[in-house]
Parts: C-alpha cells; structure tokens; sequence
C-alpha cells in the first residue's frame, strides 16, 4: 500500500485546524449541519453581544432550536468537515485493476 | 434522479462550505451533503457539479407508460438504447471527478473500490443499492445486482423485466470502461415477483444466449449455471 | 439529536410541538454534560486507544495488518482515527442515524471493496474493550452502542 503524505488544505488560514481536535466549545461553535439561515446565525450572533436576545416565537421550530445558544459560546465559521480527509484508497490491491479486469472480455 | 450527467452547466457548482473547507471529502453522499439546493436559482446541483432534477414515481409511469404507447414493443430497446448512450457519456464524466477527486489515473485503481465510487452518486440520486459479482470474470462475464430499482419499484409486479435503462446504462459505461463491445441484459427483476434485480454484462454471444435461454423460461439460477459451464445455446 | 430536530421541524409545521415529541430534546439536555465529558475523554485518549486497540489485534493475529504483501498499519491507523472521531462526535450530539448516513454507509461499501470487513469487525470488537478502560459505565454507555454499529456495518461479510 502507498505511504501517503497528508497536505494541508490549500488555503492555510485557522480556519484549516482540524476541527476533530478543536476542543468542545469550538466545536459547536461551527457546527453548521442543517446550513442555517442567516438569520438564525445573526440570532445566535446577537446572544453573543446582548445580554438578551429574545427568539421571535414566529420562527419556525428549526430555526428557533438551532438559535438557542445552546453552550453560551462564541460563533465561529460553520464547517463541520475535517481539513484533511484521512481516507486514501489503495493504489494496488492483489493488483486488480481496471486494465486487468478489461482483459478479460 | 439526475436528468443528465453530460456535462455540467459551466455556472452550476457545487459550493457547499463543506465542500469549500474539503472538497477531497470523500464521504459526501449523505444526502445534503451530496446536493446543494439553491432556490433562488431553482437548482440542484451534485457534488459532482452535475444538475439534477427530483422526480416522482408519476414521472417513471408517464415515461414508461408513454414510451410504450408511443413505440409499443419498442420501448424495451429504446430504453436500452437511451441507457447505453448515458452510460458511455457517463463513463468520461466520471473518469474526469475520479481523477480530480482521488489524484490518481482511474486505470491503475483498484477496481472494486473504483466501481464503488462510480456507483455512489447513483445511489445516492435514488437509483437503488448495487452489488457487483466479479467471480466470473475469468470467463468473461459478470454479474451485478440491483436493489430498490427506481423503476421497478415504481411499476410493481408487472411479470416481466423493466429495467432496461439501468442494463443499457451498464452496457454503455462498462463498454467504455473495458475498451470492448459489451451488453447487458436483466435476468431477473423485482417487476417479476423477485427480491432484488440481476443483471449479466458480459459479450453479446453471453447475452444472445441468456436471451434465448430466458425466452425458454429459465430462471437467473439456470442461466448462471449454464454459463458457468460454459455453455453458449 | 440534530436529525431528531430536522423531522421534528418538518412535521410540526405550522402547530406547537407535542410534550411527547419534545421529550428526546430533554434528554439530550440531561445527557449533555456526560456527552461532553466523554468525548473529551476520548479526545485526549484516543492515541492511547488506538495503539492499545492495535497491540491486541496484532497479538489475536498479525495477519490482520497484512493485505498480500503489504503492510496496512498506517492505513488501518488512518481509518480507525477517522471513525473514531466521528464516533464520538456523534456521540457528542446523539446522532447515530447521521453517522450512518453521511459516513458509514459510504465506508461500509469501501471497505468491502477492500476485503477489509475481518480486520473491521475486530478492530471495533477490540475497541469497546478497551475504551472501556479509559471511561466511567456511564461514559462507556454512551459510545459502546455506537461502536457496536460500527463492528456490524463494517465488520460483516
């Protein structure tokens, strides 16, 4: 199997920290999973600045759980995806690949 | 289901910010993961920056249904047709996202984990689940089962095959695939009161003899073992 | 939890949620502490685990690190940190049915591709024993179940 050598992602800001070893807090922080809107996330920004910030109860159910600034931390970008897929395939297996496999038709 | 899958729109990209921070993210196919909705535009855009379109199960009856009114008994080769010629278009679309994706020519991969990755955009469009059966292939054939067929869970019990667009498209991208003249034909379907659909790919010599065979009122079994055999009429 | 609250939003659209389909939001609210607390556990532990999980695979059966003539360590290692990892984190939000769907259905079908289902169900069989050792029962309790799910989706033929 191939060694593989782990680049980092391209654009090399903070951003690219590997979010599995970000400590809880940030974590939810940038969690975005259901791609809130961005009023949901401007809700959860005004929490953080204001003392109280009142969730209109017109909200849908959604967005209004999602605003609840569930552990009073600090809103970050949402990504939820590690900076560097782990996963690399084999680059020979018991050596079956697609040119062996097409001589045999 | 997609509409098509040659060539994508040059404007149409997928966007995602999870796509954004990894786009070499390979476990993409959960469902909002794979599709990026944008209702402005009214798009539905894959990871593969492909357009899709979400149908219903009235879209595959009207499809079929006027197919056969239209052409009769026609419309088994012409939707066999139709599938090969996707699956040829298919089979330099995907070459091109393989590539770009896992940094590898797709010719030295290794060839189930290359034929999983071809098919996981399928199934997460809606096409069904698949399991592919390579213990023939020193014979030149080869096997490849198809569960919750989009088309034959749509039409039911039926007592015949219906699954001619997914035979042609194996048919067409498989052709490709192997650089040689390959068909396909369904030797069993969920539209005749089975489990599951199977299908054998392999030379048309293969496949005018499980024809003929099928024709007699073989099963998938006796087919499987006459070939195994080798028998070929 | 998050894929609870996504059907909860679509189905009461319009009207007030029931106290019944309010009920799973209260007990990740109780649970909430112990998932934090375990996943840190985890977090800070999981080098440990990894080679703890490692050293006894190889002494059930060295083979296991083997695919022909090569040596898979590093990529078994890769794996293994990777579902680990999203392990916990569904753990952390009590969402077993998006791990299933945005990762293990997709890895299920690679790791068949590979041959790998044996050295899978091991590795995950290992692994509840050994995290075992790095949590309270209570923690235990929270990511046992999940990594049972994963020895049956990755490690059956």
């Amino acid at each position: 199997m191939s060694s593989m050598t782990l680049s980092p992602n391209g654009n090399g800001s903070q951003e690219t920290q590997n979010w599995l070893q970000s400590s809880v807090q940030t974590f939810f922080a940038t969690c975005n999973w259901d791609n809130q809107s961005i009023e949901v996330q401007s809700l959860k920004l005004s929490a953080l600045t204001e003392v109280e910030t009142e969730l209109a109860l017109n909200l849908s159910v959604q967005d209004f759980f999602a605003a609840v600034n569930w552990d009073g931390t600090s809103l970050s970008s949402p990504a939820l995806a590690p900076a560097q897929d782990l996963f690399e395939p084999a680059e020979s297996d018991d050596g079956f690949t697609l040119t062996d496999f097409s001589d045999l038709f | 289901m997609a509409n098509s899958t040659w060539g994508s729109t040059p404007e149409l990209l997928h966007q995602s910010s999870a796509k954004l921070k990894n786009p070499k993210k390979h476990n993409h196919y959960g469902f909002k993961d794979f599709f990026q909705f944008d209702p402005n535009r009214g798009t539905i855009v894959d990871w593969n920056n492909s357009q899709n379109v979400l149908t219903t199960e009235d879209f595959i009856i009207g499809l079929v249904e006027g197919l056969e009114e239209e052409v009769g008994e026609a419309s088994a080769a012409t939707m066999y047709t139709i599938g090969c010629d996707w699956g040829q278009k298919d089979a330099f679309f995907f070459e091109k996202w393989f590539e770009k994706e896992y940094d590898r020519p797709m010719r030295q991969t290794n060839l189930l984990f290359l034929l999983e990755t071809w098919w996981w955009p399928f199934t997460a469009q809606g096409w069904g689940r698949w399991e592919i059966d390579l213990g023939d292939r020193k014979q030149g054939f080869m096997f490849i089962n198809i569960f919750d067929s989009a088309v034959a869970r749509t039409l039911g019990d039926v007592g015949k095959p219906v699954c001619f667009l997914y035979a042609g498209l194996f048919a067409g991208f498989f052709t490709e695939l192997v650089k040689k003249q390959l068909s396909c034909i369904e030797i069993q379907c969920y539209s005749m009161g089975e489990t599951y659909c199977k299908f054998l790919l392999g030379g048309q010599d293969r496949i005018d003899a499980a024809s003929f065979w099928l024709n007699e009122g073989a099963t998938a079994r006796d087919i499987e073992k006459r070939l195994r055999s080798g028998e070929l009429r | 939890m998050l894929s609870q609250i996504q059907r909860l939003s679509q189905e009461t659209e319009g009207r007030y949620a029931s106290d019944e389909e309010l009920r799973f939001l209260v007990e990740y609210a109780r649970s909430f502490e112990l998932r934090v607390q375990t996943y840190q556990k985890i977090q800070a532990a999981e080098a440990q685990i990894l080679q703890q999980v490692q050293a006894k695979m190889r002494s059930l059966d060295p083979t296991l690190f083997r695919s022909g003539n090569d040596d898979i360590t590093n990529k078994w290692k890769r794996d293994t940190l990777r579902t680990l990892r999203y392990s916990a984190a569904a753990m952390l939000i009590d969402d077993p049915e998006a791990l299933r769907e945005r990762f293990l259905f997709w890895f299920q079908t690679i790791m068949r591709a590979f041959g790998a289902q044996k050295s899978c169900g091991v590795t995950y069989t290992v692994m509840q024993e050994v995290i075992k050792q790095h949590l309270t029962t209570s923690e235990a309790s929270l990511i046992l179940p999940i990594l049972e799910v994963n020895r049956r989706m990755l490690g059956t033929v």
